[in-house]
């Protein structure tokens, strides 16, 4: 990660410590029948800048909704979210989108690659929708970053041509491609064997070690014990919030 | 209620406006088969058969005079059916309207008793007695007078005398007086002598028993003349009938066009219904997934999807039926009106309605199988696991590799989107391209024989032809129209009946044989057709004639440099055709006056008259140069103008192209309302990629682009194909109009309106992708990602 595009300036917090702030956000979803079901109950988070922090709860406790707030891919029903310096309650969709795609690496479970573009196309698309990196670099970006999970020599495959893990692996170059301080992941090794989750874990420790803040919701615990930091949500509420001294990195 | 009958109800409820938009296609699509099957079935039948209860004649027997005795004789005769008396002649009437049009009018001596050529009562008096006209329901329109009011009529000698419309009838045996701009009336004998018309009868119909070939009839008529000549009542001429409706040719392009449109129809149909269920079925694949797991066998899963569906088509059956038959009544009506036709009887053949039947059950069925086969044979763990993304099942590594947008990824991601699903693309693409072709394909076809049209009436050199009830002194007639306001020139031709005949051949005359023959003043400036061969006679030439494609379509083997032999009356005289010229219309004969004179020894007596006018006023003129020769005593019995000739022709492409427009149409219109409908499901089944691609960071409009590319490649790709197939279609249809129908030369022009109805179309399918995303936008892209 030594090339230049992958060295984009940082944007300033907005508190000077946090890249993450969470005001008892709260989320609620209207249910069939009239009735409201609470998703988050005024969740208070701040999460500082290069910290690796895991959500870990059961099923239906929030973790999901959390991470969708924090990417703007949701919205709060009531407090306030800050991220990377953005106040997102303020962000309307067009410019949500853009503060994602720059702020934002998303990973999802089932790695949600678009079957009609080359892997390497793929971690290309989401710099066209953004535009920060100028379009002459994209492609030497794209093979750095594939270089960097591994699969320089998948670039030109499909995604339908990769096994689940190295779908994975190129599911995190994809995310990283707009070089955005803020990583999340909902489950990434929910779908993978034990060897190939450890495999995917060692490169998320990687982006700790490039200053990246990391929020990952796992049930993974080969990944959540290198996490500096473990929050456990119960019914909308963080019912703990622990610093993990084991963690390496 | 069972529990799987509850989640069909269920899944009714949730996604009624997509099975709603389902039914639709399925109506339409169904609904337009029968209509096309149906009016096909009804017209083929009823347009034989009513030519069949006109007991048209096979042969007519010319005569001075027809005497009882003579009609006895004919009758006796071994081998004929019928014989009728008869007389006509042409000559001009008015209704309420001042417009004045040419009439055919027969003479009749009881039409209580009719025996070939029959004609039947459509309104008012029956059967028709001295004093009053019975007009063929066609002329209605244009005359705008009922039964009992007054019609003017002319007389041969100048005077109009007014005679009241006894009643209507309908001749199935002639074409619509619409279209051919000239009104049919029937009147007895004693009525004709009313109106200074000849009430002798002339001519003998005659019904043969048995018809044979050509050839049979033209023997028995050779024979029968032979006969009747040995018994001293020889006819002046026999002519063998074809005994074919006068717009056979366009009846039978119809039906053609009708059997096009059945299969087009058939064919959008089945690929609509398989779309649009297949793609229906591709988003239960989780469902089928779950189920299974829970234990359900594929037998059951199928059931339960048939009970799905099985409502649906039975009620867009049960729907498309009554609309079918409606429309297909519709046509049928359409046609009645256009081609003058009978049509007793109206149903539809039992078998036909079965194989609708199985059509419009079986194809949804079979379509909706092909899936569920699919679905059901799925394994549980990938149903389950279905990341919402469906992945592609085309030769999607080839199209990776061959469609790439340098520098554009939002491009090519949409462009190789649009072959994701060969099949579904191909379906697609049939349905739009087979209603864009036929729209194009339309107009293209009527805009060609139009332009065709333009361009020989503006070479005809003439704006106004007037036939004489008698001939007259070519310079009479010429002055009388010199001083009319407005005409610029005035010449006098004559014409005549005259027969081609081979130095073997029998007296007798096939109806395709007849042919006009028409004499033009040397150093004319009014007979100005363009030559595809030849030249025209020099002055002097007394052997030498010009003649149309017509006469070379109607005489096979007939060239440039050919010696032929004319006969009129009893008098032969070869000729050498020295030029063929290219002329819309009836076979003509071109020959100068010294020539027409050789041929004829008619000596100086015109009975045609051509102008040209200074303005664009042709009617105008026309009612004023009537007036002038009526005044003269020159009684009209045609007048015929540029306009009205090519109005008539106009009427008589309506019969094939008016339904082949509005039949195109509503197949274009229902082939944007799948590609929208199929965009619309497609762009719900891709609704977790949408908040995938939104994740990533694209604003909706970049979404709305991707999905606008995507539509808009398959529309613009039916559009190319449309119009690579009306081009093929469109120069078929003109080969067909140039030998059939117009006799000269048609090139294929391509219709500017057609290609801007095809982009309305186009822009159609583009605002309803847009729609569709942009419904799908409003979802949160934490909704997108979690749609099922």
């Amino acid at each position: 990660m030594a090339g230049k595009h992958l060295m984009l300036p940082q944007p300033v917090a907005a508190h000077e410590t946090d890249m993450i702030r969470l005001e008892g956000a709260t989320k609620s979803f209207a249910m069939r029948g009239g009735q409201n079901f609470e998703a988050l109950r005024g969740i208070s988070l701040h999460v500082a800048p290069g910290e690796f922090l895991t959500v870990l709860g059961k099923s239906g406790s929030g973790k999901s909704t959390l991470l969708n707030l924090i990417a703007g891919i949701d919205r709060p029903t009531t407090g306030a979210i800050h991220a990377a310096g953005t106040d997102l309650t303020r962000l309307g969709e067009n410019k949500m989108a853009l503060w994602r795609g720059s702020n934002i690496g998303v990973v999802f479970q089932f790695f949600q690659l678009l079957p009609t573009l080359t892997v390497e196309e793929n971690i290309m698309l989401p710099m066209d929708f953004v535009g920060k990196v100028p379009g002459a670099d994209r492609r030497t970006r794209a093979r750095e970053l594939l270089a960097l999970v591994g699969l320089r020599d998948q670039a030109a495959k499909l995604p339908s041509a990769l096994s689940g893990g190295q779908q994975q692996r190129a599911a995190i170059a994809r995310a990283l491609a707009n070089d955005p301080p803020i990583v999340l992941a909902d489950e990434p090794t929910g779908n993978l064997d034990s060897e190939t989750s450890a495999a995917v874990a060692e490169l998320f420790h990687g982006l700790i070690r490039q200053g990246k803040t990391l929020l990952i919701v796992t049930h993974d615990e080969n990944l959540a014990s290198r996490a500096h930091r473990v929050i456990q949500l119960k019914d909308g509420l963080v019912v703990s919030d622990r610093s993990n001294h084991t963690a390496g990195g | 209620m069972k529990t799987q009958w509850r989640k069909i109800a269920g899944d009714f409820r949730a996604h009624r406006l997509q099975i709603v938009l389902i039914g639709i296609i399925l109506v339409l699509g169904s609904a337009g088969v029968v209509a096309a099957l149906n009016a096909r079935a009804i017209l083929a039948r009823e347009i034989e058969k009513s030519y069949q209860r006109a007991n048209a004649p096979d042969i007519i027997l010319w005569f001075d005079k027809v005497e009882p005795q003579t009609l006895d004789l004919v009758r006796s005769r071994p081998g004929v059916a019928e014989v009728e008396a008869r007389a006509s002649g042409f000559t001009r009437v008015a209704g309420k309207a001042v417009e004045w049009f040419s009439m055919r009018l027969t003479v009749l001596r009881d039409f209580g008793n009719q025996k070939v050529n029959l004609v039947h009562q459509d309104a008012g008096k029956w059967p028709a007695s001295d004093g009053g006209i019975l007009i063929e329901q066609s002329g209605k329109a244009l005359l705008q007078a009922a039964v009992g009011e007054l019609v003017r009529v002319r007389t041969p000698v100048g005077g109009v005398a007014s005679i009241p419309i006894a009643g209507f009838v309908h001749d199935p045996a002639v074409a619509p007086s619409t279209q051919d701009r000239v009104i049919y009336g029937y009147v007895t004998p004693a009525t004709a002598a009313l109106f200074g018309q000849n009430a002798d009868l002339d001519q003998l119909l005659v019904r043969l028993q048995t018809r044979g070939s050509m050839s049979d009839v033209a023997e028995f008529a050779d024979e029968l003349s032979g006969w009747l000549k040995s018994k001293n009542v020889a006819p002046l001429r026999a002519d063998a009938l074809n005994n074919t409706h006068p717009h056979a040719a366009l009846m039978s392009a119809m039906l053609r066009v009708l059997e096009v449109l059945a299969a087009i129809a058939f064919v959008c149909s089945a690929a609509l219904a398989a779309c649009m269920i297949s793609l229906w079925m591709k988003r239960e694949v989780r469902q089928v997934g779950i189920m299974k797991t829970l234990g359900a066998r594929s037998s059951q899963l199928a059931w339960q999807y048939l009970a799905l569906v099985a409502p649906l088509i039975l009620l867009a059956v049960a729907l498309a039926f009554p609309i079918g038959t409606a429309i297909g009544r519709w046509v049928v009506q359409y046609h009645q009106t256009m081609l003058n036709i009978d049509v007793a009887d109206w149903s539809v053949p039992r078998p036909l309605v079965f194989a609708e039947l199985a059509f419009a059950l079986g194809i949804p069925f079979l379509a909706m199988a092909a899936p569920i086969v699919r679905a059901a044979r799925i394994s549980v763990r990938q149903a389950i696991q279905d990341p919402g993304i469906v992945p592609p099942s085309g030769p999607i590594v080839f199209t990776s590799r061959i469609i790439r947008i340098p520098g554009n990824r939002r491009w090519t991601f949409a462009l190789r989107n649009t072959f994701r699903r060969p099949w579904r693309l191909a379906l697609t693409l049939l349905a739009l391209s087979a209603g864009g072709a036929l729209l194009l394909t339309a107009h293209h076809n009527y805009e060609s024989l139009m332009r065709v049209i333009d361009s020989a009436l503006a070479s005809r050199g003439h704006d106004i032809e007037v036939q004489l009830q008698r001939p007259a002194p070519a310079a009479q007639l010429e002055a009388v129209a010199r001083a009319v306001p407005e005409v610029e020139m005035a010449e006098a031709f004559r014409r005549a009946g005259v027969n081609l005949v081979a130095d073997n051949e029998s007296a007798t005359v096939r109806e395709g044989r007849r042919i006009l023959l028409s004499g033009y003043p040397e150093g004319t400036r009014l007979l100005t057709l363009p030559l595809s061969e030849g030249r025209w006679p020099a002055p002097g030439e007394l052997d030498a004639v010009v003649i149309n494609r017509h006469v070379q379509t109607a005489t096979p083997g007939l060239s440039l440099g050919r010696e032929i032999t004319v006969k009129f009356r009893e008098r032969r005289s070869k000729v050498r055709v020295v030029g063929i010229a290219e002329e819309i219309g009836s076979p003509v004969i071109y020959a100068a006056l010294p020539a027409f004179e050789n041929i004829t020894a008619l000596g100086d007596a015109s009975a045609v008259l051509r102008v040209k006018i200074k303005g664009d006023r042709q009617q105008l003129v026309a009612a004023a140069l009537d007036q002038a020769l009526l005044e003269s005593r020159l009684t009209p019995s045609l007048i015929n103008t540029k306009a009205e000739f090519r109005t008539s022709l106009e009427e008589h492409f309506a019969v094939v192209t008016g339904v082949m427009k509005m039949i195109a149409l509503a197949s274009a219109l229902v082939g944007a309302i799948s590609l929208i409908a199929t965009v619309s499901l497609g762009v719900l089944e891709r609704a977790r990629e949408i908040g995938v691609i939104r994740a990533l960071g694209a604003r909706p409009r970049a979404v709305v682009a991707i999905f606008l590319v995507e539509g808009g490649a398959v529309a613009l790709l039916s559009a190319v194909i449309s119009i690579a197939g009306s081009l093929i279609l469109a120069r078929l249809l003109n080969c067909m109009a140039e030998r059939q129908l117009l006799h000269v030369a048609v090139p294929l022009y391509v219709s500017r309106i057609g290609l801007a109805l095809l982009f309305s179309g186009f822009f159609l399918v583009i605002l309803g992708v847009w729609l569709s995303v942009s419904r799908l936008l409003r979802l949160s892209v934490r909704e997108a990602l979690a749609y099922e």
